[in-house]
This record gives structure tokens, C-alpha cells and sequence, in this order.
């Protein structure tokens, strides 16, 4: 299989490289902003006299090999003023352009020729966020949050109130691999999951793939969110900020020499606890809950093939009382070397350190109780960009990780009492991927497979168990040894059949392995959920999608519309059998459950993109089950994030240069749960009898935020805007969790839980330039 | 192990800092009644107790449909038997046991449908409470508003001593002013035992001055401590839920409730004003 997908590839590529060989010039250089000296990613570059085109990749770059002769390059983005440049082609020309911010509505227009991006690409299931819409979008306590934003978009649902961990396409929330600037983040979710790691101000570019995932992308099974971070203002020195009723924040980026380095730094604290203290007795004088993070990145480019990035994220979590309290982050740090071999091979190597770890302490009657489990990765990977003709882009690479994975440490007065063993593994991937236009204009398709394995290594004790959870056997490692291997072969394929400019057909098919599995018995996404690696009990988890996607554009591609359509079935499920629990379990393997599941659904998405007045209406049917041998009797049963309807409307009005106002809502069938179908009584309390599993459904959630925008001051040095939000604006009650239980009175009752009522916020945010 | 769950616990009574409860009516299905055989042989007062009852819907406050007339028997490793006869309302009592520990018996219930279930618990070794102390804490006065802020907050510690050598299971019980604290279960092994095989445990719940408190240390045998810390499970609702099941029991057929063997003892507290 894998054979004959490479043979059929180099076929594909070398015959139309041979086909134009001769007289054959590159042009190729960086798309930049004017104002900032930021790379433009996604980028569209397209030549006007044969309509043949590309996009810039990940770095901004991009290469176009044509034959000699005189052509008009139009080179656009998003929100920016298009640009034509005429080239006269008879040698290689490396050529950098930057494009102005699109200030005005009429200037916006030009850039229409290049705005169906959409329709003709192959990418499908994939979701971009314009960084400027998400900042116009009401959040919670009016702290802008991109993970929530993307709640918002088909196929992605939150996965609790508030929260900002998510499932795609009825995937589970563990199934999303999250990068930032390449680096893996395992709990994107601070203070219990309301807000997530990223801090918006320092964000670039982020692009979601729900299904159609590049051969690039390996190790989670439902969905890829790709954040890339600001490089920095290459020009001059711009500091910007927010004041919020919670939280506040901060960024400064500049050159480090003009047009060559640059650097930005961007912190954020929340301050909770001090806003709380007031309401709160004495007794909580010593209480601490809030988080802070710091992203940090610098960029130098040495001559005009390389360039050298350094960046890190550290975030940490603090929530206590004098005597207990959790204390968790993510720390990564990530060194990036791109290096341009000729105009048409491109270089992208990465190192990552990724640090993940959570604690929890408490002083019991002068006794300091401790529990800690983390993971750390040693990730190196190389990128290989290549641009054979214009018909042509092949990317291609590899890349390993060394995990390791520490569970359940359990320590009185630190001296250890219940330590697990650290589980070691490596994993690596290699990978081909094409992207080639079949038919000019027509047909083209992006294809490519994936070799991946993943290795234990020893030292470790493997304890094997009967069905009575007892120990049977125990296989003692040594260290070094790599004592289970998996291998996997992944094929990934993408099409597209453009019928006209404004509408195409497209299809994808795609084999996803994960090899890291999230435990977790509880909905709200606390740190103590653990991470566990595929071991000889626990198999590999492998998704294999197909979906179908219909596109069109209308309106002068003012609006969007697709209708996309999907099927899963997954392989190797795993969960708990009842009554397990990650939380200082030494012995997790003997409580687990193995399954499968499937999910399918239908998407609709409906955009406006320009005008005074933006914003999209999405609708998703869907169903998501699962079975297990071990639970629910072996009957099939639906995954508790089975929401039957999701719809999302979000609506921006500008109703004049300074005053910006938006709402959104949001409503999905209620989660799948568990209810009582009867009570009994043992040992003197009353005990629920329960139904099966997920049968029923919690009560439907729906809600609307409000926001407005209102510049205050635009002038060349300084800006500032006051952001006012409303989240819930009609003070729904949508249960977080209903629990069933005897009042005070013994009388039987179901009590809701409702986190947020109506929450109003209002965040000053200023910008010196 | 279990222990750190419920130290987990009380973090989760912050987060009701910006929440609200109310109570609401849902429609529940109704699954038919099943037969509940709740019973227990208890080798420190040599008494065994059972009650037969059936489940009844949720919402329904009558009492449930008690068994009056089952033939319940406990027999010892040797194949002797005792009889624990029917008191009415569905409760069957007898004394003078003398159980002795590691013995095994064994619980035959018959209804008068001919109906017969079976199950085996074995005696766990007896355990006695070192001591109960008490922590002044913060927690109560500021959130939920259960408590009066006014009034001193404490947390109960309760220590023993873990026998060596042997896998040990037990679970905590409290009486508040007299009245049982049923809301809780406090289940716990000895993995968290510390350097002089001491256990310490805190009681899920909050006392203030004034309160008189005796503790119950049950200890358990396998099954019962399984039982009970499946209930515990499905307990810890809301913040860090499991989704809810049906507790695995140790009766031969597919019924509710369970049989285990325990050894208690008692200590006592006053929290001054």
C-alpha cells in the first residue's frame, strides 16, 4: 500500500516536473504586513495570465516555478490590500512582498479575484479564525479566548459550560492535538477549564482540522488545532494590553535590529481571588486562585536562507488555601530553525521541550499530603517544503519524541509512599504528503501517508491481570529495552472537483493513530485527569474518516456556504470500567474497558464575510456512540458529548467607525447521561438505582452573550477600546451537572447546578505604537 | 488510597463560589421494583442484622414494599447454621454469633417463590480508633452559607494503626449531635498509611463548636469495602462525577444490597465552645 502510494507520487511529481523542464524560473520570497514585518501564513499568491497560483506555508514562504516570460502577480490576504507586481521571468527572482492593511471597505474589494480560497482548495473540515472577528466576539467575563471562539464553528462543540476544552465531530476531548508554535500543549485549560492556555494577544494564526488532515500531523485521532504565534513587530516598537475585571495582561514586541530580529513577550495574570476576597468571610484571607502565563518568542534572521526562532510558553495554576491546594502548567520551549536550500526547498527544524504537570497538596492536621503526575516530551522534527513546479507541493518529514509519562505520586511530609513507575516511550513519525492540481483550474488533490510507530522502553515492571483485576503475571524490563512496539500506516487524501469559481465538490479519507490516552471519570476537566500511554494491554486508538463537502460562494464571494457531511469509526477505544478512578490509582490497567465507536453527522455553515454587517449561522445533526464489552451490558450507548443538534449564531454589526456591536447564540441537545430509574435503601441511605448508560439527556442548553466595542481612541501613537460583554444575557440556568438525592426532609429531590447566571464584564484594552 | 478523594473534595466546595443550585422536576422512567437484601454480620457485638425490601421509583416518599416471610440462615465453614429470624417491616436479627477472625460464613436468603440467593463474607480483624483531633479550618463560613460564619469551623481527623503484613479495608462513620451522617461514605485501604503505619482520615463534613461527635471505624472485608467504595463513586456528584452505575454486589443473583462482615469501634468528641 505504502509502496505504491510513494511510487505513484514520484511518478505524479517527476512526470510533470520532466513535462516543463525546460526554460523553467523560480520566484519565491516571504509575504509580510507592512506595519508589523509579520509573515502572512495562507497567504494567496496568483498569476494573473494563467490563473495557476499557491499559498504561503506555515513561515510566510512561498515559491512559484513557471517558464520564462512576463507575468502579473497578485498577492493577497485577508483583510489586506491585494497587490500586483509584473515580473519579467528569465532568472530566479527572490522577491518579498508586503501587503497594507485593508483600512477601508472599498479598499477590501480589491482582493476579491483571490477570495475563494474555500472553493478551490482541498483542504475540507477545516475551520480558520480571523484573530480580528474573535476579538469582536462576547466571552466570558470578557476574557477573549480562542478555544471558545472555535465552539462556535460546525462540528466543534464546548465540552462543558464554560469550558474551554471541546470535541469535534463527537470525538473526545482528548482525541484534539493541540500545538502552539509546534509544540504539543496537553491541558490547554486554566482554572479548572474556564479560560485556556492561549493568550490571544500573542496569537498569529489558528486553523483547526476537523477531518482531512495532512500526513504532516500524526498522534491524535479527532482533530488538529494549529496556533501559531506572533514573530514579533519587525518595524518599531508597539506595547499593547488589557485591564479586565479579572484578569489583566500584556504585550511588548519590537525589532531586535529592523527587518532582520525581532522579540515579543506577553504576560497574563488573573486575579479572581482578590476580586472575591470582599464577598468572602474572614476565614478565606489566605485564599489563592488565579493563573498567569507568559509567552515569549524572538526571531533573527541570519543572511537570506536562514532564519533562527526561539520561544517558550510557561503557565502555571494556583488554587488554595492556606492548607490545600492544586498547583498545575505547562512549561514548553521551543527552538526552530528554517533554512531555505534553493527558491523550491524549504527547511523547517524544530526542537521541542514540553514540561506538563500537575500537583495537589494539603496539610492535614500539620501532616503536608502530596499527589503529582506529569508528562514531559523531548520532540525534534524536520519540515521539508518543496516546490517542483506550480502544479506541485510536496511536503515531507519526520519527526520523534521521547515521552515520559509519571502517574500517580503519592507523598506525606514528602517522603513518597505509593510511586508508579514512570512509563518511557518513543514515538516517530515519517511522512509524504503531495498537493498537486490534477487539472488546471478543475481537479486537484492533496495526498500523502504516514509511517508512525511507538515503542515502551524500559525499565518497567508490567503487571498483568485477570478478570478479577488480580495480578497474574508480572514482566519485568530492563532498562533500555523497548519491550512493545506499534506500527501504523496512515493514508491521507484529499480532493477537490472545482465546477466554477464559486462552487466545488470535495472529498476526504483519513486513518488517524493516537498512542497517549486521557483517563478521566469526571465531566469538568479537573488536572487530575491522567495521561496514559499505549502499553501491550492498551492498543493504539485509530479513527478512519470519510467525509463529503459541497461549497459555494455567492454574492461576489461575499458569502459562504458548505454543507460538509462525515462518518467515524473508531477503533480501541478506552475508557473506565464503572466505578474507576485515575486519582491515586497505582493499578489503573486492571480498571480499564476497551471499545469502539462510530460517529456521523451533517454540517451546515452559512458565512457573511464582508459589509458592516458579518457573521455565520452553523447547524450540525450528528450522532457519537460507543460500546464496550465491559460496560452497559456490551450495548452500544452514546458518548455523553452526542449532541443531536448544535447551532451557533454569531452576528457583528459596525455601526460606525468606532462602535462595534455583536451577539452570539448557542444551542445544543442536552448532553447524554445517566439517570435514576429507582431508589432503595442500604446501611440507612438512600441509594439511586440507575438506568443504562447515557439513556438519557440533560435539559437542552441555549444561551446569548452580548458585546459591543467602542473605540475611544485611534491616533497614530495610541488606541484604546472599551470591550463590554454580557455572557447569558437572559440568565439561563443550563445544568452543569443534576444530581439526585434526599433533602433535608427525605423527601427525594433532583438539584441543578447552573455555573454562570448573567455574567456582565467590561476589559479596557490600549495599544502605544 | 481512597482518602485523597475526599481531601479532593473539599476544593470542589470553592468553585460554588459563582454557581447556584435549585431544585427542578425531571420525568424519570421507572424501572419494576427490585428485591434490596441489605445485611450484615457484625463480629464486635456478634449480632447479624438484615433488611429485605424492594427499590421503589424515585420519587415515590411512601416506604418501599418490605419481605417478612424469607427463610434466612448464616452458615459457619463447618456446615452448622443459624437462623436470623424476621422481626417484621422487613428487619432479621440474631445474637451471639461469636464469629471469630478469618472465619468464613456464608448467607443463604429463600423467599417463599423458592427463590435462593447466597453470598460469602469472611471476618476482617478488629481495629480500635488511637485518637480523633480536631483542626480549627476556614472552610464552612464563606460559601453555600450552610454554616454560621459566626461560629468556629473544625475538621475531624481520626488516626489508627494499620496492622502490618495484611491488606486492610476500612470506612468511617460519624454521628453528628446523635443524628447519623448519611450523606458520605468514607472508604478507605491502607496504601495511604504513613511511615509508622498510621492511617489519618478527615470526615467529609464540617463540625463547629458545640457539635458532640462519635466516629464509627468499620473494618472491612473485600467485598463490603468494593461495595462501598463503588457507592462513594457515584456519591461525589457534580464536580468530579463519575458517570453513575449500579454497585457490583457479592449476592449470587442479580439483586441489590450486600453481605459483609465488620468490626467497629467507637470513639467520641466534643468540639468546645
Amino acid at each position: 500500500m505504502k509502496r505504491i502510494l510513494f511510487l505513484l507520487s514520484a511518478y505524479l511529481i517527476i512526470g510533470s516536473t520532466t513535462a516543463t523542464a525546460q526554460d523553467n524560473y523560480t520566484i519565491s520570497g516571504y509575504m509580510r504586513d507592512s506595519s508589523s514585518g509579520e509573515e502572512l501564513l495562507f497567504a494567496g499568491i496568483l498569476v494573473k495570465e494563467t490563473g495557476a497560483g499557491t499559498t504561503t506555508n506555515v513561515e510566510g514562504f512561498y515559491s512559484l516555478t513557471l517558464p520564462e516570460g512576463n507575468y502579473t502577480l497578485e498577492y493577497s490576504y485577508v483583510g489586506m490590500q491585494t497587490r500586483e507586481v509584473v515580473i519579467e521571468l528569465k532568472q530566479n527572482i527572490t522577491q518579498d512582498i508586503e501587503l497594507n492593511t485593508g483600512t477601508t471597505l472599498v479598499e477590501i474589494k480589491v482582493q476579491e479575484t483571490k477570495d475563494n480560497e474555500n472553493i478551490t482548495s482541498t483542504e475540507m473540515g477545516v475551520v480558520t479564525l480571523d484573530m480580528k472577528d474573535a476579538k469582536l466576539i462576547p466571552v466570558l467575563l470578557g476574557e477573549q479566548d480562542i478555544l471558545k471562539t472555535i465552539q462556535l464553528l460546525p462540528g466543534v462543540s464546548a465540552n462543558s459550560e464554560g469550558s474551554s476544552g471541546f470535541f469535534v465531530r463527537g470525538g473526545d476531548a482528548d482525541q484534539n492535538l493541540i500545538l502552539l508554535d509546534d509544540a504539543p500543549v496537553y491541558n490547554a485549560s486554566h482554572l479548572l477549564g474556564f479560560f485556556s492556555v492561549f493568550n490571544s494577544d500573542a496569537l498569529k494564526d489558528v486553523k483547526l482540522y476537523k477531518g482531512g488532515m495532512p500526513s504532516k500531523y500524526g498522534g491524535r485521532v479527532s482533530s488538529v488545532l494549529d496556533i501559531r504565534m506572533k514573530n514579533g513587530n519587525m518595524k518599531k516598537w508597539e506595547v499593547s494590553g488589557g485591564v479586565g475585571l479579572i484578569s489583566s495582561r500584556i504585550t511588548a514586541e519590537g525589532p531586535l535590529k529592523k527587518d532582520k530580529g525581532s522579540i515579543i513577550i506577553s504576560g497574563r495574570r488573573t486575579y479572581l481571588d482578590l476580586v472575591a476576597k470582599p464577598f468572602l468571610s474572614d476565614n478565606f484571607s489566605d485564599l489563592q486562585l488565579y493563573f498567569y502565563d507568559i509567552n515569549a518568542k524572538a526571531n533573527y534572521k541570519f543572511g537570506t536562507k536562514d532564519r533562527i526562532y526561539i520561544s517558550g510558553y510557561f503557565g502555571r495554576d494556583v488554587f488554595g488555601t492556606g492548607n490545600l491546594g492544586f498547583d498545575w502548567g505547562n512549561a514548553t520551549a521551543t527552538a526552530r530553525w528554517n533554512h531555505l536550500f534553493s527558491d523550491q526547498l524549504f527547511l523547517n527544524t524544530t526542537f521541542v521541550f514540553s514540561d506538563y504537570r500537575y500537583g495537589f497538596g494539603v496539610d492535614v492536621g500539620g501532616n503536608a499530603v502530596e499527589l503529582s503526575s506529569g508528562i514531559q516530551d523531548y520532540n525534534l522534527k524536520q519540515h521539508y517544503y518543496w516546490y517542483p513546479n506550480p502544479k506541485n507541493t510536496v511536503k515531507f518529514g519526520w519527526e520523534a519524541t521521547y515521552h515520559i509519562l509519571q502517574e500517580n505520586n503519592f507523598a506525606i511530609d514528602d517522603v513518597d509512599q505509593v510511586t508508579t513507575p514512570s512509563h518511557k516511550a518513543l514515538e516517530t513519525g515519517v511522512y509524504i504528503g503531495n498537493e498537486q492540481k490534477i487539472v488546471d483550474k478543475k481537479f486537484s488533490a492533496e495526498y500523502g501517508v504516514r509511517l508512525s510507530s511507538f515503542s515502551n522502553i524500559g525499565a518497567f515492571e508490567e503487571k498483568v491481570y485477570d478478570e478479577e483485576n488480580q495480578v497474574i503475571q508480572t514482566n519485568t524490563y530492563n532498562s533500555g529495552e523497548f519491550y512493545k512496539t506499534y506500527f501504523a500506516v496512515e493514508p491521507r487524501v484529499n480532493m477537490t472537483y472545482v465546477f466554477s469559481p464559486q462552487n466545488s465538490l470535495k472529498a476526504s479519507y483519513t486513518r488517524n493513530y493516537q498512542f497517549l490516552h486521557l483517563l478521566s471519570n469526571s465531566t469538568s476537566g479537573t488536572p487530575t485527569d491522567l495521561w496514559i500511554p499505549s502499553t501491550p494491554l492498551v492498543k493504539p486508538q485509530i479513527v478512519d474518516q470519510v467525509a463529503l463537502g459541497y461549497f459555494q460562494n455567492f454574492g461576489n464571494n461575499a458569502y459562504e456556504f458548505s454543507v460538509e457531511t462525515y462518518y467515524k469509526q473508531l477503533y480501541n477505544q478506552v475508557d473506565f470500567e464503572d466505578g474507576g478512578s485515575a486519582l491515586a490509582n497505582t493499578e489503573i490497567e486492571s480498571d480499564l474497558a476497551f471499545g469502539k465507536g462510530r460517529a456521523y453527522g451533517v454540517e451546515f455553515f452559512l458565512k457573511k464575510k464582508r459589509g458592516k454587517f458579518t457573521g455565520w449561522l452553523s447547524y450540525t445533526l450528528a450522532k457519537s456512540e460507543r460500546q464496550f464489552d465491559a460496560i452497559n451490558n456490551g450495548n452500544w450507548f452514546s458518548a455523553r458529548q452526542d449532541r443531536t443538534h448544535d447551532i451557533s449564531l454569531v452576528a457583528m454589526y459596525q455601526i460606525s467607525k468606532r462602535l462595534n456591536i455583536s451577539a452570539s447564540f448557542i444551542y445544543y441537545t442536552g448532553d447524554a447521561v445517566t439517570y435514576p430509574v429507582g431508589k432503595y435503601t442500604v446501611d440507612g441511605a438512600s441509594v439511586n438505582l440507575y438506568g443504562e448508560r447515557n439513556a438519557e439527556r440533560m435539559p437542552d442548553y441555549h444561551r446569548l452573550d452580548l458585546g459591543l466595542t467602542y473605540i475611544v481612541k485611534d491616533g497614530d501613537r495610541f488606541y484604546s477600546d472599551l470591550s463590554f460583554s454580557i455572557y447569558n444575557a437572559y440568565n439561563r440556568k443550563n445544568a452543569y451537572s443534576i444530581t439526585f438525592d434526599l433533602d433535608d426532609a427525605g423527601n427525594p429531590q433532583a438539584t441543578r447546578l447552573a455555573l454562570f447566571g448573567i455574567v456582565p464584564s467590561i476589559t479596557w484594552n490600549f495599544k502605544f505604537r | 488510597m481512597k482518602h485523597i478523594l475526599y481531601i479532593l473534595g473539599w476544593s470542589f466546595l470553592i468553585l460554588s463560589l459563582s454557581s447556584c443550585e435549585d431544585v427542578i422536576e425531571l420525568e424519570l422512567k421507572n424501572d419494576d421494583p427490585q428485591l434490596v437484601i441489605d445485611a450484615h454480620l457484625n463480629a464486635s457485638s456478634q449480632e447479624a442484622q438484615v433488611w429485605m425490601s424492594y427499590s421503589n421509583s424515585f420519587y415515590d416518599n411512601t416506604d418501599s414494599e418490605t419481605i417478612d416471610d424469607a427463610m434466612v440462615q448464616l452458615i459457619r465453614e463447618d456446615g452448622t447454621s443459624i437462623i436470623v429470624e424476621a422481626k417484621g417491616n422487613g428487619y432479621y436479627k440474631t445474637e451471639n454469633i461469636n464469629a471469630a477472625v478469618d472465619e468464613t460464613f456464608k448467607m443463604q436468603v429463600t423467599l417463599t417463590n423458592g427463590n435462593s440467593y447466597e453470598a460469602i463474607a469472611k471476618v476482617p480483624r478488629p481495629i480500635s480508633i488511637d485518637s480523633v483531633s480536631m483542626i480549627a479550618t476556614a472552610f464552612g463560613g464563606g460559601f453555600g452559607g450552610q454554616s454560621d460564619s459566626s461560629k468556629q469551623n473544625y475538621q475531624l481527623l481520626t488516626y489508627w494503626k494499620d496492622p502490618v503484613g495484611t491488606e486492610d479495608y476500612y470506612r468511617l462513620k460519624a454521628k453528628k449531635n446523635g443524628a447519623d451522617l448519611t450523606d458520605t461514605y468514607v472508604v478507605l485501604d491502607d496504601a495511604g498509611a504513613n511511615d509508622e503505619n498510621q492511617i489519618f482520615s478527615p470526615f467529609f463534613e464540617l463540625f463547629e463548636e458545640g457539635d458532640s461527635v462519635e466516629f464509627s471505624l468499620l473494618s472491612l472485608d473485600k467485598n463490603t469495602y468494593d461495595y462501598f467504595s463503588n457507592l462513594a463513586d457515584i456519591q461525589g456528584q457534580g464536580f468530579g462525577a463519575t458517570t453513575p452505575f449500579n454497585p457490583e454486589n457479592n449476592w449470587s443473583g442479580d439483586i441489590l444490597g450486600y453481605f459483609g462482615v465488620i468490626q467497629v469501634d467507637q470513639k467520641s468528641i466534643y468540639l468546645p465552645q
